[in-house]
């Protein structure tokens, strides 16, 4: 169903941006530039999506944000894992590890 | 960081445009560095940053705070809803108003006289003091002598200081009545009542003069003739100083250069009493204070910080023990007598204002259930839309909230309504309850919004809930299907429940207002064994000061007498130290040495201070022996009396003596028997009295004139003749003793009154609930009735169907309701005279009256009823 797909689909953006923030500070656009980037752009996050969960990931503490200026010189807003959020990175970690194990075994067998 | 920050931090809007406007040049930067035209690259970046407009919208939906959110949805829901049904809107307001705004009052006078501190500094180490004779006489207390209140401030070693007062009425600023150089042709004078001091009374009380300043050490000794320092009330500055700042150091006026105004104390300032308007310091070195027999002064003392009243009154006995021994002849028998100062000013009204906080939360939970029930009905009428919202995925909790949010809405409404009418009426209560201490203070202030919002949180709470757990308690198939098409069973037990408690709780309330006003009107109903009826009583200045010189106190009060006696229309004159019938207790143990009575027989008995012609004006009948004359010193007693210490004999021609054992003894024959009389209070049972035919009685006293008339025509003359024969005094409280009886009596009064205002209100609740409840079964028994006229019932079997259900409630709740009466008679039977708490006449009255009125409430829907047109309701169909 829909609203299953999009739960995995949103709980994996969560983890992603986690990861990438997890590399050290960084803004919005970076984020998404640096998913693009090492996904090798087969994954693209819109816009519409990451925002709204950068700011529920900052809401929920697990990021903290701050204000300071980017490479070119023009300010930006960056974020910064909590260390409530590294502890919430190495569970989706672990949980997602489990998880592509578990896909990667079924699609196994099945073949 | 705290995760609360975090929850409610919002970010600015700006703060969000400015992050997105970043992310879009960063954007248009990538493809210009590409190589792209910059306006190309502006136009693919906001392509492809998709609608900046819908992402902040996004972010402010992450941002909401959801309860807050559902909240205000909530209670916008119930505004339009209440809006559209008025009418249910408005009864239920105008019934809080009533519940929250009688709450309101009564809870403000007993939050003024109660529950707050007096307004002194650290009140609560206040203490009132008096003298206790234990041996001479078991619990009566008596005032302090000067010498001895000195003795007690300068040994003790728990107090901070210890002063005292006593008042007289005077007449207006002048030292001394009898001095007074006034003509004839001067207007009367004016009473003004005044206060004197031992010294250290603002001290004690921890306040200062609002201007001036307080007694020097130099007042408080005695100086002969010389002018002496006064303190002047707020009120006499006004009205005879023109508040004028210059008054401070200045004369009085009127008072001959005697008295110079030293400061003027605040508005508030009402101690010891609301009509002191000068307080003068007494010299303890004055010749005439010197005498340790003679006591005046009631004491009060400032504990220390940290010393309990038990320790201070230890310490207290341990100095006057002390004294005992340096002083056995005058201090041998003097005990010490303490309680808290607030508790002596409030006692009087503790129980009247319980009785009417009782009263006004039965009258609040009776708005309660009526609430409740109404709710309950608009529930009902309304499971159908609920039962759709739940259908559409509304859970459960949301309907509870919805219902709960409307209540308190309601509430809400209701307690401002409730505030507004509580402001107007506590300042009603105040004006009508002088006789209650304290009550002046009452204002209006945070506590009673604190009250309020208490009572509206708890009504939304109590008459909310039930309903609002029934409704979301619906069965979203059961009422889809029956599809309004009502059954024919529509049962409410919950409903007709909440009916019989209001009926239980106003039939409580209704009795307790029948016993009362049953009881007031014994007072004025039964014969008080003396005459009240065309007597007109007074007062006239005097000073205790007087005193000192008795033959011509003796000659100037027979010459008023014989004044007043000689006037047209006047029979006979007479005075009493109290007024005949207002209550009064003034035990005295006395003995009889001389009448062969067992000698360890303890004689108690109430002794009134009388003069000549007492019993004549009164019209107590003389049983044996003679009545008091002028020059007859002696004791009548009341036949009580005889009958309870002389087993019957005739006591004349024995003697008693007042106060045996203390040095004023006072020895005095028996001259004969009165019949009883209830001098002591209208509504105190008949006690043992003795009357002392004294030589000369207190400035305080009250003259009686009994009239061949109407009392209150003979005023004006009485007046003019004691300004011609007293034109130094000022004549006071000038009225006919029943008028002056029914103002002794305005506190029970008041009590009775508004036990009955609640009772009436209670019950017009209680009609609304039952009205709203009988057309409501009407309303959804339509159907059924119209099947039932159109098989052949008779209107009148349709009537009586709709009437019995509705009377059998209200019978089972007035039962319910006789026995919550017999248990809260408790309360109030010591408040009743002549009428047993458990009174027939009263309980069946008030049932009576609520079968009456729940008839006429059932009757119009019954009639309505009973004009159903059987074929329009089939058709409806």
């Amino acid at each position: 169903m829909s609203t299953e797909k999009s739960d995995l689909l949103q709980g994996t953006l969560d983890m992603l941006i986690l990861k990438i923030v997890a590399l050290g500070p960084v803004h919005g656009y970076g984020i998404s530039l640096r998913i693009r980037q090492i996904s090798k752009d087969v994954l693209q996050v819109q816009q519409g999506s990451l925002y709204p969960a950068l700011h529920r990931l900052e809401k929920r503490g697990w990021l903290e944000a701050e204000w300071g200026e980017s490479d070119n010189g023009r300010e930006a807003k960056f974020y910064r894992l909590s260390a409530k959020g590294r502890k919430q990175l190495a569970a989706e970690h672990s949980n997602w590890d489990r998880l592509s194990e578990a896909v990667h075994l079924v699609m196994q067998t099945a073949q | 960081m705290s995760s609360w920050r975090q929850v409610f931090r919002k970010p600015a809007p700006a703060e969000l445009d400015r992050e997105l406007q970043f992310h879009i040049g960063e954007l248009i930067q990538e493809k210009v560095s590409r190589g792209m035209p910059p306006v190309q690259a502006r136009r693919e970046a906001r392509l492809e940053f998709g609608g900046a407009a819908s992402i902040r919208e996004e972010l402010n939906d992450v941002h909401r705070i959801p309860i807050l959110d559902a909240t205000l949805t909530h209670l916008r829901y119930a505004w339009r809803t209440l809006r559209a049904t008025p009418t249910f809107s408005l009864t239920v307001m105008v019934t809080l108003t009533l519940g929250i705004g009688a709450n309101t009052t009564v809870f403000s006078a007993i939050d003024a006289v109660l529950l707050r501190p007096l307004p002194y500094p650290n009140s609560d180490r206040l203490v009132l003091i008096e003298e206790i004779l234990p041996k001479v006489q078991a619990g009566l207390q008596q005032q302090i002598a000067p010498t001895r209140l000195e003795d007690w401030n300068r040994l003790n070693a728990t107090f901070e200081a210890i002063s005292g007062y006593y008042t007289e009425d005077t007449t207006d600023g002048t030292g001394d009545d009898s001095a007074a150089a006034v003509g004839e042709s001067d207007p009367p004078p004016m009473k003004i009542r005044r206060a004197y001091v031992a010294p250290r009374f603002l001290q004690v009380l921890g306040v200062s003069p609002a201007l001036g300043h307080d007694f020097r050490e130099t007042d408080t000794h005695f100086h002969g003739n010389a002018p002496r320092s006064v303190l002047i009330s707020d009120r006499y500055w006004h009205n005879h100083l023109h508040a004028d700042p210059g008054a401070i150091g200045k004369p009085l006026l009127h008072a001959n250069g005697s008295l110079i105004v030293i400061g003027v104390m605040s508005p508030g300032f009402t101690f010891p009493e609301e009509a002191v308007d000068l307080w003068y310091v007494d010299t303890p070195d004055a010749p005439w204070a010197q005498d340790r027999r003679y006591n005046w002064y009631t004491g009060i003392g400032r504990l220390k910080p940290g010393a309990t009243e038990a320790q201070a009154r230890a310490n207290l006995e341990l100095v006057q023990r002390n004294l005992a021994r340096q002083y056995p002849a005058t201090d041998a028998e003097v005990g010490v007598w303490m309680r808290a100062l607030k508790e002596t000013t409030v006692a009087s009204a503790r129980s009247s204002l319980w009785l009417l906080f009782g009263a006004v939360s039965l009258l609040l939970l009776v708005a309660c259930t009526n609430v409740s029930a109404l709710v309950l009905a608009r529930g009902m009428e309304r499971e159908r839309e609920f039962s759709l919202r739940i259908s559409l995925g509304a859970s459960r909790a949301t309907i509870l909230a919805q219902i709960l949010s409307e209540t308190l809405l309601l509430a809400v409404a209701g307690t401002i309504a409730g505030l507004a009418l509580a402001a107007g009426s506590s300042r009603v209560l105040a004006a009508m309850a002088k006789s209650v201490p304290r009550i002046g203070e009452i204002g209006f202030d945070w506590r009673m919004f604190v009250y309020s919002a208490v009572c509206a949180i708890t009504v939304a709470l109590v008459s909310g809930l039930f309903p609002a757990l029934r409704a979301s308690a619906a069965s979203p198939a059961g009422a889809l299907a029956r599809g309004g098409r009502t059954q024919v069973s529509s049962r409410r037990p919950a409903r007709w429940a909440m009916v019989s408690v209001q009926v239980a709780l106003t039939v409580c309330l209704l009795s307790g207002a029948g016993l009362l006003l049953r009881s007031f009107e014994s007072l004025w109903t039964i014969f008080p064994g003396f005459d009240a009826s065309r007597v007109l009583a007074f007062r006239v200045t005097g000073a205790y000061r007087e005193f000192g010189d008795v033959p011509k106190l003796r000659q100037s009060f027979f010459r008023t007498m014989d004044a007043l006696a000689s006037l047209p229309g006047v029979q006979t004159v007479t005075a009493s130290r109290t007024l005949p019938g207002a209550p009064s207790k003034f035990p005295i143990d006395l003995t009889s040495p001389d009448s062969g009575l067992d000698p360890a027989t303890r004689m108690t008995a109430d002794v009134r201070e009388v003069s000549d012609g007492y019993f004549s004006t009164m019209g107590i009948p003389i049983l044996a022996g003679t009545p008091c004359g002028r020059r007859t010193d002696g004791i009548l007693v009341n036949r009580t009396f005889v009958s309870t210490y002389f087993s019957g004999r005739d006591p004349a021609g024995h003697h008693l003596v007042i106060n045996a054992n203390s040095p004023d003894a006072l020895k005095a024959a028996i001259l004969g028997v009165v019949g009883d009389a209830r001098e002591f209070g209208l509504n105190s049972e008949i006690r043992p009295t003795a009357y002392w035919c004294a030589p000369v009685l207190d400035p305080g006293r009250y003259y009686l004139v009994r009239t061949a008339g109407d009392p209150a025509n003979l005023a004006s003359a009485v007046r003019q003749r004691m300004h011609t024969v007293e034109p130094g005094r000022a004549v006071y409280d000038l009225a006919p003793l029943k008028a002056h009886l029914s103002e002794a009596f305005a506190e029970v009064r008041l009590r009775t009154l508004l036990l009955s205002l609640f009772a009436a209100t209670a019950v017009s609740l209680a009609c609304v609930g039952l009205y709203g409840s009988m057309s409501y079964v009407v309303t959804t028994r339509r159907r059924e009735i119209g099947v039932r006229m159109a098989l052949g019932a008779g209107r009148k079997q349709i009537g009586l169907r709709i009437v019995a259900p509705g009377m059998a409630v209200t019978a089972a709740g007035a039962a319910v309701g006789l026995l919550l009466s017999e248990w809260s008679a408790r309360f109030i039977s010591g408040m009743l005279y002549n009428v047993r708490a458990n009174d027939p006449t009263s309980l069946s009255a008030a049932v009576a009256a609520m079968l009456l009125v729940a008839l006429l409430a059932s009757a119009v829907p019954a009639l309505r009823a009973t004009r159903i047109d059987p074929i329009e309701t089939l058709r409806e169909e």
